[in-house]
């Protein structure tokens, strides 16, 4: 956790990390991967404050909820889809309001089943333990 | 679009593969494709590293009037610069072109074109009756393709049934992008078509036909049609099609995956389209029966009851 509030400020993990709302429902997509994530209406408004660089520290004085707010950023950092900002962004009136009004409990639950679908690349697939780009048996 | 080579496969190709363009409209895209003869010796570019690292290049030109891709297997070359609406195509010998080019032909610049004036291209096919119709979507095997040759083999007409262009302004339309579709030879038994349509073909790549849309249908095809939903078939073995609407994060995960996934250079934004298709259209699964006629019927049906 702490070096989670050491940070400040957090990034989209790269262009591969495209996320979409849908009549309130987020879904953040890693184009990278194939991963899919769905996130509760408290999800997606911490996803919007965390995504578009807001300090962290705002963030958590908004919601009053620091421990949930840094577990949540574990969460999304655990599965790759945010990374340090070098700055924050101030945190505009509106979204502080709505943060202030959301509910408890955020999750992001994760999805694999488009990854065969979604892949970084078919010829030079990505390798946890290889490395990337790695040639995909038979080529 | 106009294109300029002296590979006669490349011609022959974009003839094949491409609808007729309309004489009056400007090119809005002009690739010059090149084969190592065409350049004085010493200027053939040659990528310095042994694999091309996708990823990293497409971040790198993320924010900049170029998009690039390589495939290295090839030696083939794609640039294309968005400011001036201008591709280079660079090909390492005489037919040295990616499989799926026969099918789709200069697919990318194609895409990436179209993203600069607010569309793109999709991964769908499309069915329509009277101008109106739907965006058919849907991984391999969900029936998409199966679907489409039903609906035009009785009577029903279609822009693509594989990737169609969609424009940016206004109501959502689909515009036929390439002119052939791609039918496997049990895909054909199960369609009843005509033995003659198929003799003689080779397969492709895939081990599929590519044979006119038109050819197929039997009748002509509209140049562009009206979108009304977004469908996403499946294969239920019902004894009657029938549709369910569904929301917009499901038609989004049907629709994004595949485009995402085949066209470099351009995948948030291939994302973001199929989001804006997504909320845009209504979305409905369609559960299939097995009569091909009965397909087509009930989807005349359908595309006639959105618009009233």
């Amino acid at each position: 956790m702490a070096d989670i509030q050491q940070a400040g400020a957090f990034q989209p993990a790269g262009p591969d990390i495209v996320h979409e709302e849908f009549d309130g429902d987020m879904v953040i997509l890693n184009l990278s991967c194939g991963q899919y994530f769905g996130l509760n209406e408290s999800g997606a408004l911490l996803w919007k404050a965390i995504s578009e660089g807001h300090a962290l520290a705002e963030i958590q004085a908004g919601t009053g909820r620091d421990d949930e707010v840094a577990g949540f950023v574990e969460t999304l950092r655990g599965h790759g889809l945010i990374t340090p900002a070098d700055q924050s962004v101030p945190l505009p009136d509106t979204l502080l309001a709505a943060l202030r009004g959301a509910a408890p409990g955020p999750t992001v639950d994760c999805y694999d089943d488009l990854a065969d679908l979604i892949i970084a690349d078919p010829i030079h697939d990505t390798d946890p333990e290889a490395g990337w780009p790695k040639r995909p048996d038979g080529f | 679009m106009r294109c300029r080579t002296t590979d006669a496969a490349v011609v022959g190709m974009l003839r094949a593969g491409h609808a007729a363009p309309s004489p009056e409209t400007p090119p809005d895209l002009e690739v010059l494709h090149l084969l190592p003869g065409d350049l004085p010796h010493g200027l053939w570019p040659r990528w310095g590293e042994t694999y091309f690292r996708e990823r990293e290049v497409e971040a790198a030109l993320q924010d900049t009037r170029y998009r690039f891709h390589f495939y290295d297997d090839l030696g083939f070359w794609q640039i294309h610069d968005r400011a001036k609406g201008r591709g280079l195509q660079l090909a390492a010998a005489p037919s040295a072109l990616p499989p799926w080019e026969a099918g789709s032909p200069l697919r990318n610049f194609i895409h990436w074109a179209l993203l600069e004036q607010g569309g793109g291209l999709v991964h769908a096919g499309t069915l329509a009756s009277g101008g109106s119709g739907v965006l058919l979507a849907g991984k391999g095997g969900s029936g998409k393709s199966g679907t489409v040759l039903a609906g035009v083999r009785h009577g029903l007409d279609s822009v693509g049934d594989d990737y169609v262009a969609l424009t940016g302004d206004g109501p959502l339309r689909a515009r036929a992008a390439f002119a052939c579709m791609k039918i496997d030879p049990a895909g054909a038994s199960r369609a009843a078509l005509p033995e003659a349509l198929t003799r003689g073909e080779a397969l492709n790549w895939q081990g599929k036909y590519l044979l006119p849309l038109t050819r197929i249908a039997g009748h002509p095809m509209p140049a562009e049609i009206r979108l009304g939903a977004l469908v996403l078939p499946r294969i239920t073995h019902a004894a009657r099609t029938s549709f369910h609407p569904i929301g917009a994060r499901e038609a989004f995960l049907a629709l994004a995956p595949s485009g995402v996934t085949q066209i470099p250079c351009a995948r948030p934004e291939m994302a973001r389209t199929c989001a804006a298709v997504s909320r845009g259209l209504p979305g409905y699964r369609m559960d299939l029966g097995t009569d091909p006629h009965e397909i087509a019927s009930a989807l005349r049906t359908f595309i006639g009851e959105l618009e009233t």
